[in-house]
């Protein structure tokens, strides 16, 4: 039936003069929803069972569990919020500039399902539900504008450059919305995805020729435009008015105090605390709080093959030594500033460390592709994410910047390791 | 010709005929123009301190020779900050820099101890102090230089207090700065720095006066709103007010004995 | 007289001495926060080019092969040190500002580029003129990426408020980048881009 469908309109795209240059568009969703259209005949010499259209489709998947996370827990974290604060209700405020839709539309609705059981939504961190949907509030919009902003720049490109569009930048437009705040202003999205693909990707030939990953590239771009947005302590609980640290950006002005001031704060040790950093019960950007949601994902692509695990494993190993490093410098008392003293395996749980190691600096565009350079590629991303978060002053997290400087180093790496391959080659056959 | 341009006597002489025109040129240059440059920094740096003590607008255009009669209105002090003696007062007390003093061996003094991070490491044996009364509206300022470090860089600044009281808050001027464009350099923005006007200096003896993260409470003595996205140019900001108040805070208790004695006389 | 204008215009779209030759980029990042700097500079940067173009022109028969680049050199720095002088003696304001940019005129590739590329072999008149049509296609170029980065980064053009910001109560919230130096990479990226889509034959092979 779809096919009939879907077949009807190709025609149509491919006879009218008017929709032709639309056609791409057409093949873009043809090829999500079956197989290509143009497949090769003959004999051809692919070994594997992978193509772009499944890799990117097992990266979505593997994204899912962050995905669902990021609904759940941004609710939580603004229920939670206006619980410690003592609100009952959600505050509803903003000039028409600054209008807090999803606040109002959230408590319409609690108001709609007030008689429905166990349906009823109320605006308590325990009602899982309700968190969702008041995740999702912010979740769905940032995701929808990313997508449908950045679709319409690849169909422009795909029309201009007679291209077929690729599934590429489906990755790229869930990645993106997972590593923003949940507060960020959706006009600030488009720019950033604007940004992101065209000035990251198109510029330079489209997927498989960027150079930068187009998600990060984007988020560099919000960072250093609009930086009281997606920095800082006002926007990570989608609440109006209540602003809160996140637990890494308090190690930045008193380290391991910082961590156990907010422990404290909810009733809980040390070692709990660490235990909700890993699960991802702490404020953040949406999709990078859970560790255990990058996990799982991480599991699933290293499975599948398509997630460099050498990457995932120098990247970690990277930073814990580093950090491991800070500590043993904080510990003897080379240094006194407290952000060196975090233990290594707070790192791990804090901030974007796991997504950025999981999900973005694996992507095999922009990532080393020999297997000695995705080691030195790996190492060398830790060393900075820890570098930037311990050593800038002003700077809590520094994963983006580090992946983003590993982009632009990977060909280097890459270069070099060849080079010293055929040089190896070379004497073996003197 | 082209013989004669390449040999080595031509090469020579071509260079140095070259040398010695453009020196000429740049010389004559530089002794003309100097005059007028070293009015404007004068000009530059008068201005700010006429700023800090309310005698003129921010936009005002103003006249090296308006600037110096209004200059002549304000009393300047060079104060020696240990003994709290005044050793000069007037022109010559505007002759002192206080930052080409701190890094000359003799004329610095290095900074230790104080509960406030200032973020450097020595500052010059003397400072200078204003004191002014606007003529039209009588209102008396004091006026200290700031200087400390931020995020990135060395911040300058004056700071007003009210005559009377020595503790009020008149005004903040930070005119030389290098923060983060959009963040920390908002120190500079009068928005922001109004925000100082009318609040408390000291707590006791104790310098309170400070920016916290978020929003000051409306009815705070001593707090003031922090500048979002830029906490740690605003710790350099408390770190110095903090510093440069406890220093002077001995000399403003002398100024306003003086000032009880004038009164009742 | 036509052939004296189609020196003055070439430089300016045709053979745009930053946006074809990439030259002179560093200032173009630097003093192109605000309008002002940005055409201060640009005046600068026309004065001392044309200046030093024509006296090099006028001595270009007697200056020896072995130390032309230092002759070149010298008469360039001579014009950038009074030209900076002057800046500091009548616009102390801006100079404050430009600090050492002016003084770094000196090391700006148009310069030389002129003065080996064109003074060398043609008469002073030419000279000058060719001079002043690369300070203006340098000019043009950084007088677009000041006026795009002063309004998008403060809201602000030649320091008159157009868009009221956040910060002093209005709507429009500025794009940092912009303010900082890799925005003028991606901004003359796009002129380039821009200037090739129109005339295809500055794209290189």
């Amino acid at each position: 039936m779809l096919r009939k469908i879907m077949d009807k309109v190709g025609t149509m795209f491919e006879t009218n003069k008017l929709l032709k240059p639309l056609y791409p568009a057409y093949d873009a969703i043809d090829t999500f929803l079956y197989t290509p259209k143009h497949v090769a005949s003959g004999s051809v010499h692919v070994r594997d069972t992978l193509c772009l259209k499944r890799t990117m489709t097992t990266v979505m998947i593997a994204v899912l569990p962050c995905v669902l996370w990021a609904m759940f827990n941004t609710g939580y974290q603004a229920f939670a919020a206006m619980q410690a604060a003592g609100m009952a209700e959600i505050p509803v405020s903003g000039s028409w500039l600054s209008f807090q839709w999803q606040a109002w539309l959230m408590t319409q609705l609690i108001a709609w399902t007030k008689d429905c059981g166990m349906f009823a939504l109320t605006a308590d961190p325990s009602n899982w539900l309700a968190c969702c949907v008041y995740g999702a509030l912010y979740f769905v919009p940032v995701y929808a504008v990313t997508f449908i902003v950045g679709i319409l720049w690849e169909l422009l490109f795909a029309s201009v450059k007679k291209e077929e569009i690729n599934e590429g930048f489906f990755v790229t437009s869930l990645l993106l919305p997972l590593t923003l705040p949940a507060t960020i202003p959706l006009w600030q999205v488009a720019i950033a995805i604007t940004f992101g693909v065209v000035v990251a990707k198109e510029i330079f030939g489209g997927t498989g020729r960027n150079f930068l990953n187009p998600a990060l590239a984007a988020r560099a771009f919000l960072f250093f435009t609009f930086a009281t947005n997606i920095s800082g302590d006002a926007c990570w609980v989608a609440v109006d008015g209540i602003t809160s640290a996140t637990p890494l950006g308090m190690t930045l002005t008193s380290g391991m105090d910082g961590i156990r001031q907010l422990a404290s704060a909810q009733g809980l040790t040390e070692m709990q605390y660490w235990f909700y950093a890993f699960i991802g019960l702490i404020p953040g950007s949406m999709g990078e709080t859970s560790t255990l949601a990058c996990l799982i994902g991480a599991a699933l692509l290293i499975y599948t093959g398509i997630g460099s695990w050498r990457i995932m494993a120098s990247m970690l190993a990277g930073s814990m030594a580093t950090a491991g490093f800070f500590y043993f410098l904080y510990a003897i008392g080379s240094v006194s500033d407290p952000v060196y003293g975090v233990f290594p395996h707070w790192h791990f749980v804090l901030g974007g460390l796991a997504f950025g190691m999981i999900f973005m600096a694996t992507d095999p565009v922009t990532a080393s592709m020999t297997s000695i350079g995705q080691y030195v590629y790996g190492f060398l991303i830790g060393f900075l994410v820890l570098l930037v978060r311990a050593v800038n002053p002003a700077y809590p997290e520094g994963v983006m910047l580090a992946i983003l400087f590993g982009n632009v180093c990977a060909p280097l790496i890459d270069y070099f390791i060849v080079q010293a391959n055929i040089k190896r080659r070379e004497l073996r056959n003197v | 010709m082209s013989k004669m341009k390449d040999s080595v006597f031509g090469t020579f002489l071509v260079a140095f005929v070259v040398c010695a025109v453009c020196s000429i040129f740049v010389a004559s240059a530089a002794v003309i123009l100097r005059p007028i440059q070293a009015k404007n920094a004068e000009l530059f740096k008068n201005k700010n301190i006429l700023i800090a003590c309310g005698m003129i607008d921010k936009n005002d255009k103003i006249t090296a020779e308006k600037c110096e009669e209004l200059l002549n209105s304000v009393r300047i002090l060079k104060v020696d900050l240990s003994t709290q003696k005044i050793v000069a007062e007037g022109a010559e007390a505007l002759q002192y820099d206080e930052r080409t003093a701190a890094k000359t061996p003799g004329e610095s003094v290095a900074i230790t101890g104080s509960k406030f991070n200032v973020g450097l490491a020595s500052r010059g044996r003397y400072g200078l102090l204003f004191v002014a009364e606007n003529p039209e509206t009588k209102e008396k300022r004091v006026v200290l230089p700031l200087v400390g470090r931020g995020l990135w860089s060395v911040m300058s600044a004056f700071i007003a207090l009210d005559g009377s009281d020595m503790n009020t808050v008149k005004s903040l001027l930070f005119y030389d700065q290098g923060e983060t464009a959009g963040l920390g350099g908002e120190v500079e923005n009068p928005n922001w720095t109004a925000r100082w006007v009318g609040k408390k200096a000291f707590d006791g003896n104790q310098p309170a006066i400070r920016v916290i993260k978020g929003a000051a409470p409306m009815d705070s003595e001593f707090e003031v709103d922090g500048i979002s996205g830029a906490t740690l140019t605003c710790n350099g900001v408390n770190g110095t007010v903090g510093y440069w108040l406890a220093l002077y805070k001995p000399v403003l208790d002398i100024l306003a004995e003086e000032e009880k004695m004038g009164g009742n006389e | 007289m036509s052939e004296y204008k189609e020196i003055i215009l070439k430089p300016i779209f045709r053979n745009n001495p930053i946006a074809l030759q990439v030259l002179g980029i560093c200032s173009a990042l630097a003093v192109t926060t605000k309008l002002e700097t940005a055409i201060t500079m640009s005046l600068a940067v026309t004065v001392v080019t044309a200046c030093s173009s024509m006296v090099i022109s006028f001595i270009r028969n007697f200056i020896p092969d072995s130390i032309r680049m230092i002759v070149q050199m010298v008469v360039i720095a001579s014009f950038v040190i009074v030209t900076d002088q002057v800046l500091k003696a009548y616009a102390f304001e801006i100079s404050r500002q430009l600090s050492v940019f002016v003084g770094l005129i000196i090391t700006n590739c148009i310069l030389m580029g002129r003065a080996e590329a064109f003074a060398m072999k043609n008469p002073p008149i030419p000279s000058f003129l060719d001079g002043i049509g690369n300070g203006l296609g340098y000019s043009l170029v950084l007088v677009i990426l000041a006026a795009a980065r002063e309004l998008l980064g403060s809201g602000k053009l030649l320091g008159m408020t157009v868009f009221q910001t956040v910060n002093d109560g209005g709507w429009f919230q500025p794009w940092g980048l912009m303010l900082l130096a890799p925005s003028a990479f991606f901004l003359i990226g796009f002129f380039i881009w821009i200037l090739r889509t129109f005339d295809p034959s500055q794209i290189e092979e």
